[in-house]
């Protein structure tokens, strides 16, 4: 039934965003995540991605989370000699976790599941009103 | 007399089983909200959709011929136009979902609402108070 379709297409969506804004957290919890010997990577900021999927038990096209991959770009230096993981010049890697990026993709995050809750209610009203035509 | 071949009956379930398949396409767009290169699709609109099954639907000449199938209605799934996209090539616009996810809905609703309305008038025409 091509309601049930949708419910379990809007779930699968507010799963996918479900894990991106996990993967927020992680990041923004590891913002000051550095290593613990000299010279050491700090953490690196999580990405997430999406695909479209064909769910041949469901018979319809569903989201889901593609890969969680590692954002590859420079780690920020700072001058800190007295931290362990300083390399020889006093320099430590600090993670390249930006707050901004990270509250940005959050909110994005929280609008897509809201767009999701939003049609998952509406569709549930229309089953409601699919079993009232029996009354 | 066959309920079924009430001919605002047969159009009642055609419109409930073409609202209910364009949820699900409705569903599949808003899902992929952040899906790379992925493009929106709806179905034809129902008067379309019901025009050209009319037309195509097969004459059947000789006693033997098949009926053909009238799965016209709700195969064709279009890729919207759309003229924006977003640089990693989504083209889903949220309002614009949400716009027909709410329409779809309010068809729905007229749908069932008509749909109770005859069951009424006929149970009326039998003598049953509503």
């Amino acid at each position: 039934m091509d309601i049930d379709k949708a419910m379990t297409i809007s779930a699968r969506g507010m799963a996918a965003q479900t894990v991106r804004l996990r993967v927020v957290a992680e990041n923004l919890a590891n913002a000051d995540t550095t290593g613990s010997s000299p010279g050491a990577d700090a953490y690196r900021r999580k990405t997430v991605s999406f695909e479209t999927r064909m769910d041949s038990a469901l018979g319809a096209e569903t989201v889901r989370v593609k890969q969680v991959g590692r954002d590859a770009s420079d780690l920020p230096l700072r001058y800190d000699p007295s931290n362990p993981a300083a390399n020889a010049g006093g320099y430590v890697k600090t993670p390249n976790v930006s707050s901004f990026v990270e509250m940005m993709d959050m909110r994005e995050a929280e609008r897509s599941y809201s767009a999701n809750l939003a049609v998952m209610q509406a569709t549930r009203s229309m089953l409601t009103r699919t079993i009232g035509m029996l009354s | 007399m066959d309920p079924t071949r009430i001919v605002i009956f047969d159009l009642a379930e055609q419109r409930l089983a073409w609202t209910d398949r364009r949820q699900e396409v409705l569903a599949q767009n808003i899902a992929n909200l952040d899906t790379p290169g992925f493009r929106p699709r709806d179905l034809p609109s129902f008067a379309g959709a019901l025009r050209q099954a009319a037309m195509a639907a097969p004459a059947q000449t000789q006693p033997g011929h098949m009926a053909g199938t009238s799965g016209a209605l709700l195969a064709a799934m279009l890729p919207e136009q759309t003229a924006l996209h977003a640089p990693d090539g989504n083209a889903v616009s949220l309002d614009e979902q949400l716009v027909k996810v709410t329409e779809t809905a309010t068809s729905q609703s007229l749908v069932t609402s008509i749909y109770k309305k005859y069951v009424g008038l006929f149970g009326m025409a039998l003598g049953r108070t509503p």
